[in-house]
C-alpha cells in the first residue's frame, strides 16, 4: 500500500468514526430535467430563507449565514441562531428574529450582513412575513406559567423597520397543564401565520382549550387594516400551515391526525384535501407544485420522494427547491413551475372588495360576481 | 272602669254578637288605634257575614305590623272565585304588573321593595314582567309613582278599598279616575268631557253611560271586555280583535243601533290606524340615525338600559330619561300624544282626538324630522356621498332589524358596489 493509499484509508476510516460523512439526500428516482446539489450545512429544524436575488439564509452551527447560491463558504453575520429568518420579496433585506429569555430581538441585515435595523419586542418570535419591502410582520408568543396551567398569548407585530413595532393582541388564552407540559417547540410552532399575496390579511392559528374537551386550533383570517377576524378552519396543535394558496381565495392547513386540507375563504368550504399530516409544507409561486411531509406533487401528482423530515421552501422564480435535510441545505432544480399570477389590474378595486367581505359588508357571492375580470397587470 | 273603646265593643258586641266573635281578639285594641279601619269594617259585607280580622289579615301580628302579611288578591280570591277569575283574565290582572320588574341589581336597593314582587320567603315572584321605566325609579317613586295603580294586577283593595266593601265606591267613575287619567291614558278625562260624560253628570247613567257601563258591562271583572289593541295601543290581529268587537257592539247596543255602534267604532279603527302610521314613521327615522351611528348621545354612550342594555329601545319598554332627545320626543309622541288620539276616539271627545291627540302627534312629527336632519347634518355618516363602508354598514344594520326584505337589501347593496370603481 502506497502512502498516500494509506492516507486516503485513514481519512474515509476517520470521517466514518467521527460522523463527518457528507450526508447525502435521498430521494426516489427524479425525473427528467431534476439535479440536486448540496448548498451548505444548515442546523436541522433550524429555520432557512431564500432570497429572490438567490441568496440563502441559514443556520449553521449556530450562527447565522448568508450564502450565494452559486456555492462557496458562506458568510456569518450573527452569532447566534434566529427563531425565524425571511428575506424581503426584494430580496435586498433579511430579517432575522432572535430569542432572548424574555422577549425577542428583530434585526434586518443587509446583503453585506450589516445591521440596518433593529427592534426589541416581548415574547418569542414564531414566525415572520414580509407585507412589503417596508412592512415587515411577526408574531411573538408569551408563556407566564402558573400551577394551574399557562397564560398564552400571541402577539401581532407590525414593524415599518423605522418606528417601534405596532403591537396587537391576536390571542390570549388560558391553557391546562396538559397542553403546557407540551414540548415548547410545539407550542411555538401552533403561532404560525402567513401573509395573503394580496398582503391585506394575514391567516393565523389561535390556541383553544376548552374544558372537557381537546385543545384545538382556530385558523383565523383577518384583515390587516380593519381588524375583522373570521374563524376559517380548525386542526389539532402543532399542525402545519397555515399556507396562503396563490390565488389569495384558499388556505392549506395541515392536521396531524393524518388529513391536509384546503379551505375556500371567507366560508372555510373544504375544497381538496391530501392524505397527509402536512407537518411539513411547502407550496411552489404558481401553486402547482406541492411538497407535503417529503412528497412532491405536482398536479396532484406525487412525483418525487425525500425523507419526511425535510424542511422545503421554493425559490421565488419556481425554479428550484431548497430542502434542509440532517444538516444540509439541498438545492432540487429542474422544477418547470408556471408564471406567478399577477395581481389584477384594479387592485385597489379588488382590494376594497376584499375589506368589504372581511368585514361581512358583503357576501362572498357579492365579491365573486364583482371582483375584477380585467386582464392582470 | 272600662275604657272607651271597650264600651264601644260591648255595645257592639250587643248588636252583632256573632261578628264580635270573629275579631275578638283584635276589636278592642283595634277600636282604640285605627278606629275608622274597624268603623268601616263593621259597616261592611264582611261583617255582616262574620269574616272577621283574622280570616285576611292572619294572626301574626308582627308580620302584619311589617307590612308582610299583604292582604292581596289570594285572600281574596277563595271566596270570591268568579271576580278573582275575570279579574285575572283581564287587562287588570295580567297586563298592568307591567309596572314592576326586579330591582335586586340596583345598587340603590331598599330591602323592603323585595316585598313589591315577592311574599315573606317566596323567592319566586308573583309577577316574571319587568318595566325598564320602573327599574330607573328610586324605590319611594315606584311604590307610589308605579305600584300604586300597578298593584292592581295583585290587590282588590285598589279599586275596592281596604276596609269597606260598598260598592257604590267601585261603581263610581271617580274609582278608575286616580290610575286612568294625567298624559298618558287620560281616559278620565276625556270621557268626562266627551259626550257620555257630560250627559251622566246632566240625566244620569241611564243616558250617560260612565266606564263601568261600557268596560264592566253587567259587572263582570273582565275590564277588558270589548278591547281590540293592547295596552300600548297596537292593534290585535284581525281575528284577534274579531271577538272584542263584538263584545264592544254588543254594549253599545244597549243604546244604540248596531250599525251605528260598528261604524262608530270602525272610525277609531281608522284614527288609529292612520295615528299608528305616523308614528311608525318617527321610529323608523330614529332607527334609522342609529344604523348610521348619529343619535346624541348613542346607546352605547349612555347608561344601559335596565333590560336592554346598550341598545336602542323604542317598543312598550322606551325610556323617557337616559336617552338622546329625538328619542324622549318620540317618548311623548307615542306613550302621550298617539294614545290620546287613540283612546280620544274611541271615547268619543273631539278635542282629545284632534287637539290633545292628532295636532301634538304631527307636530311631535316635524319636530322629530327637524331634529333628525340636523343630526344629519353633523354627522354625514351613511349618507349619498359617504364612503361605500359606511353605506353598506347602515344597510346592514336595516337588514338586521328586519327594515329590509332580502331582496332590498341585495338592490341596495347593489347600487353601493357600483360606486366603486
Amino acid at each position: 500500500m502506497t502512502y498516500f493509499r494509506r492516507i486516503a484509508l485513514f481519512s474515509l476510516l476517520l470521517g466514518t468514526l467521527t460522523g463527518c460523512a457528507a450526508v447525502s439526500l435521498q430521494t426516489s428516482p427524479l425525473p427528467e430535467g431534476f439535479a440536486v446539489r448540496n448548498l451548505a450545512k444548515a442546523d436541522a429544524d433550524a429555520p432557512f430563507s431564500v432570497s429572490r436575488t438567490g441568496s440563502f439564509a441559514v443556520i449553521s452551527e449556530k450562527n447565522l449565514q448568508l450564502i450565494d447560491a452559486s456555492g462557496g463558504p458562506g458568510r456569518s453575520i450573527a452569532k447566534a441562531p434566529a427563531t425565524d429568518l425571511s428575506f424581503s420579496p426584494s430580496g435586498e433585506r433579511l430579517a432575522a428574529a432572535f430569542a432572548t429569555p424574555s422577549q425577542s430581538l428583530l434585526q434586518l441585515f443587509d446583503l453585506q450582513g450589516k445591521i440596518i435595523a433593529e427592534a426589541l419586542v416581548p415574547g418569542r418570535i414564531t414566525s415572520l412575513a414580509w407585507r412589503s419591502e417596508k412592512e415587515l410582520l411577526a408574531t411573538a408568543l408569551t408563556i407566564k406559567k402558573f400551577s394551574f396551567g399557562s397564560e398564552l398569548s400571541s402577539t401581532l407585530f407590525r414593524w415599518d423597520t423605522v418606528a417601534p413595532p405596532v403591537a396587537t393582541l391576536l390571542n390570549d388564552v388560558t391553557a391546562r397543564l396538559k397542553v403546557t407540559k407540551l414540548p415548547e417547540e410545539i407550542l411555538y410552532k401552533s403561532l404560525s401565520f402567513a401573509i395573503s399575496p394580496y398582503g391585506d390579511e394575514i391567516a393565523y392559528c389561535a390556541l383553544k382549550d376548552p374544558p372537557l374537551f381537546l385543545p384545538y386550533l382556530r385558523i383565523v383570517v383577518r384583515h390587516l387594516e380593519s381588524g375583522a377576524e373570521r374563524q376559517v378552519a380548525e386542526t389539532g396543535i402543532g399542525s402545519g400551515g397555515p399556507i396562503y394558496h396563490p390565488d389569495g381565495e384558499s388556505l392549506l392547513v395541515g392536521d396531524r391526525r393524518a388529513m391536509t386540507r384546503r379551505f375556500a375563504i371567507p366560508a372555510g368550504k373544504e375544497i381538496d384535501a391530501w392524505p397527509s399530516a402536512g407537518d411539513r409544507m411547502a407550496l411552489s409561486p404558481s401553486g402547482s407544485y406541492l411538497l407535503m411531509d417529503g412528497r412532491l406533487f405536482l398536479g396532484g401528482r406525487d412525483i418525487l420522494s425525500f425523507p419526511t423530515q425535510s424542511a422545503a421552501a421554493f425559490l421565488p422564480d419556481g425554479s428550484g427547491i431548497a430542502i434542509s435535510y440532517e444538516g444540509s441545505l439541498f438545492l432540487v432544480t429542474g422544477l418547470n413551475d408556471p408564471p406567478v399570477p399577477r395581481l389584477p389590474r384594479d387592485l385597489d378595486r379588488t382590494l376594497e372588495l376584499r375589506r368589504l367581505r372581511a368585514l361581512g359588508l358583503i357576501t362572498d357571492q357579492e365579491f365573486k360576481a364583482r371582483k375584477t375580470k380585467a386582464p392582470a397587470l | 272602669m272600662i275604657g272607651r273603646a271597650g264600651f264601644c265593643f260591648l255595645i257592639f258586641s250587643a248588636l252583632f254578637p256573632t261578628a264580635a266573635l270573629a275579631s275578638e281578639p283584635c276589636l278592642p285594641c283595634h277600636l282604640e288605634k285605627t278606629p275608622a279601619a274597624v268603623a268601616q269594617w263593621q259597616g261592611s259585607a264582611h261583617a255582616r257575614a262574620q269574616v272577621g280580622c283574622e280570616k285576611c289579615h292572619g294572626s301574626d301580628h308582627e308580620k302584619i305590623v311589617s307590612g308582610a302579611a299583604r292582604v292581596d288578591m289570594r285572600v281574596c280570591a277563595p271566596c270570591h272565585q268568579k271576580a278573582f277569575r275575570e279579574h285575572k283574565a283581564s287587562r287588570h290582572g295580567m297586563g298592568l304588573h307591567s309596572g314592576w320588574g326586579c330591582t335586586r341589581n340596583r345598587p340603590s336597593l331598599k330591602r323592603d321593595e323585595c316585598r313589591f314582587c315577592h311574599r315573606d320567603g317566596d323567592r319566586v315572584p308573583d309577577s316574571g314582567v319587568q318595566c325598564a321605566r320602573f327599574l330607573k325609579q328610586s324605590a319611594e317613586m315606584g311604590e307610589i309613582g308605579c305600584n300604586y295603580c300597578h298593584s292592581v294586577e295583585n290587590s282588590c283593595d285598589s279599586c275596592h278599598s281596604k276596609h269597606a266593601t260598598d260598592l257604590k265606591i267601585v261603581r263610581d267613575p271617580n274609582s278608575c279616575a286616580k290610575c286612568h287619567m294625567g298624559p298618558d291614558h287620560p281616559q278620565w278625562e276625556m270621557w268626562q268631557t266627551s259626550l257620555h260624560g257630560t250627559l251622566n253628570v246632566s240625566a244620569g247613567r241611564a243616558m250617560g253611560p260612565d266606564c263601568q257601563s261600557c268596560h264592566m258591562p253587567k259587572g263582570t271583572h273582565d275590564v277588558s271586555t270589548g278591547m281590540t289593541m293592547n295596552s300600548g295601543g297596537v292593534p290585535f290581529s284581525a281575528e284577534q280583535a274579531k271577538a272584542g268587537r263584538e263584545q264592544m257592539v254588543q254594549t253599545c247596543s244597549g243604546c244604540h243601533a248596531p250599525a251605528f255602534a260598528r261604524r262608530e267604532l270602525e272610525r277609531g279603527d281608522a284614527v288609529r290606524t292612520q295615528s299608528l302610521d305616523l308614528l311608525k314613521q318617527a321610529e323608523s327615522i330614529i332607527w334609522d340615525l342609529n344604523d348610521r351611528e348619529l343619535l346624541d348621545p348613542m346607546p352605547i354612550d349612555r347608561e344601559p338600559h335596565p333590560l336592554s342594555g346598550p341598545r336602542l329601545v323604542t317598543d312598550s319598554q322606551m325610556l323617557y330619561e337616559d336617552t338622546s332627545h329625538i328619542e324622549r320626543l318620540f317618548f311623548k309622541m307615542k306613550k302621550y300624544d298617539y294614545a290620546r288620539t287613540v283612546k280620544g276616539a274611541y271615547h268619543q271627545n273631539p278635542a282629545y282626538t284632534h287637539w290633545y291627540g292628532n295636532a301634538e302627534l304631527k307636530m311631535d312629527l316635524v319636530d322629530i324630522k327637524s331634529e333628525a336632519s340636523r343630526l344629519k347634518e353633523r354627522g354625514k355618516r351613511g349618507l349619498p356621498g359617504g364612503s361605500a363602508e359606511e353605506a353598506l354598514e347602515v344597510l346592514k344594520k336595516r337588514y338586521e332589524r328586519g327594515a329590509l326584505s332580502p331582496e332590498q337589501y341585495a338592490t341596495e347593496k347593489a347600487r353601493v358596489l357600483d360606486r366603486i370603481k
